[in-house]
């Protein structure tokens, strides 16, 4: 498998976006795009931008959001708040049937799904600093050079994906009463999503950053990403203290 | 986003943090304060003077907020609930040394449940002279001002000028009071006092002996404080005015 190396995932997502515009919107005037995530370079070339709702992209959600100037659909295959993995193959129809160029992240799901790049339907895909194509790649930046990844790191990925999954599990059960967001849909292991009642989202941060454990948040819930099984009691720790105060209990 | 050191401290570990049971009211009228789902204060209002003798909050909101509401707290503590209305937005942030202008909103929040517990005790009569300086007790001495010496006139009551704006007037503020500077004669400022200020006991004593403490502490140990008195309307203990 070859991939091409971009200095960085924005590097990557610029040279995407440029063999996009020359190929694509230059020649059909179709320049509006639909995504989850700024694409500055596009802007600057003067496409526009539709922002994707953050919820899982089945493919009526798609065919709803799907206008006659849109070319172009970028997500990542998994989401990367809630780890709620999005049904790409379906969107991949979809999106070839009516001539849009679909461009997925991969970058949370590697080492989690079984997957050929090959069979995912896409344009492109994207992971850090790296990126696949199966366009004629005539608008990449020449820097770029190919590198191919080892059978045995992917078997390493997958030992650590299986044990991520369990920790996850238990980091999720250590917290009855909290919701977590998207649990019945497919996620990958690594990532969780919840909301704690009474527990405004911006303050726990705040607090579990000053504690090392860096985390997002949205305004309405806090995403981890599960790297070890050490963080649950901090986490309990700053609940119950914001529990403690909270007036909206 | 920067948050003070101070503003972490009262994040980290609020100590006004809660709501009072009936039992711990104890004669004392408990009055709440809110603005939305976000922010409550608890007041213990002693029906006498109008005095909040004690303040809790409640907060759902930010880490700013939970600062924001642990600092208004501190500042309302022995307040009478008028004091409590004049509380500012500058004067919080000052309490907990610089708060972060994206989180302006807090501190509205703050300032309308406070306005709203105050709204709830207009029934209650309170001193309109205010006996005691409202500036902080514990002044932080950065040392002289580098080079105060050596500076003009003009420069030295700029310096001054600043102190004031964001030591002392805040505080005096709190009291419906004003000061301002009319002279520098060598090291003897000549201050007058505005507001409530002019009819204040403690112009003369513990709000004079404050300013001078935080000017002596901030910009030079040399500086002497002198009230201008002919704008005083104290009324001297034997029932004598001095002005």
């Amino acid at each position: 498998m070859t991939f091409y190396v971009a200095t960085s995932k924005a590097d990557g997502l610029a040279q995407i976006a440029l063999s996009y515009y020359i190929e694509v919107v230059r020649s059909s005037g179709r320049n509006h795009f639909l995504t989850t995530q700024e694409i500055p370079l596009l802007e600057e070339l003067g496409c526009v931008k539709k922002m994707l709702p953050q919820q899982q992209i089945t493919r009526p959600v798609l065919e709803e959001l799907i206008q006659p100037r849109i070319s172009l659909v970028s997500l990542p295959w998994a989401d990367p708040f809630t780890g709620v993995i999005h049904p790409v193959h379906d969107l991949a129809e979809l999106c070839l049937a009516k001539g849009i160029v679909l461009h997925i992240d991969v970058t949370d799901v590697l080492g989690c799904l079984d997957f050929r790049f090959e069979d995912l339907g896409c344009d492109f895909a994207s992971f850090e600093h790296g990126v696949w194509t199966q366009r004629k790649l005539r608008s990449f930046h020449p820097g770029l050079f190919p590198m191919t990844l080892l059978e045995r790191a992917w078997d390493q990925i997958d030992f650590m994906t299986t044990e991520v999954a369990r920790l996850r599990e238990e980091f999720e059960n250590f917290f009855p009463e909290a919701e977590v967001v998207g649990r019945n849909l497919e996620r990958v292991p690594h990532i969780t999503a919840m909301k704690f009642p009474g527990v405004h989202p911006e303050a726990l941060a705040f607090l579990l950053r000053r504690r090392g454990i860096e985390i997002q948040e949205n305004g309405e819930a806090v995403s981890f990403k599960i790297r070890d099984g050490g963080m649950k009691d901090i986490v309990k720790n700053c609940v119950q203290k914001l529990q403690a105060i909270s007036y909206a209990l | 986003m920067h948050y003070s050191d101070k503003l972490i401290a009262k994040i980290e570990n609020p100590r006004c943090a809660g709501f009072f049971t009936p039992e711990e009211t104890r004669g004392l009228r408990l009055v709440i304060g809110k603005e939305e789902k976000v922010v409550a204060f608890y007041w213990l209002i002693d029906e006498e003077d109008g005095r909040i003798a004690d303040a809790k909050f409640q907060a759902y909101g930010p880490a700013a907020l939970i600062g924001a509401a642990e600092a208004a707290c501190e500042l309302l503590i022995h307040k009478n609930y008028d004091q409590a209305r004049r509380i500012s937005a500058e004067l919080i942030e000052h309490q907990v040394g610089g708060f972060p202008e994206s989180m302006g909103r807090c501190l509205n929040q703050v300032l309308a449940a406070i306005e709203h517990a105050a709204d709830q005790c207009s029934d209650i009569p309170f001193d309109e002279v205010y006996t005691e300086t409202p500036m902080a007790s514990k002044i932080e001495s950065t040392g002289s001002y580098p080079g105060w010496s050596l500076l003009s006139k003009e420069e030295k009551l700029k310096v001054i000028e600043e102190v004031i704006q964001s030591e002392i007037r805040p505080y005096i503020e709190l009291d419906a009071g004003g000061v301002k500077i009319i002279d520098l004669k060598g090291s003897e400022l000549l201050i007058a006092y505005q507001g409530s200020c002019t009819t204040c006991y403690s112009a003369t004593g513990a709000t004079l002996s404050a300013i001078q403490e935080i000017l002596k502490a901030k910009v030079s140990s040399d500086l002497v404080v002198v009230p201008d008195l002919s704008q005083l309307q104290i009324p001297s203990h034997q029932g004598e005015n001095l002005s």
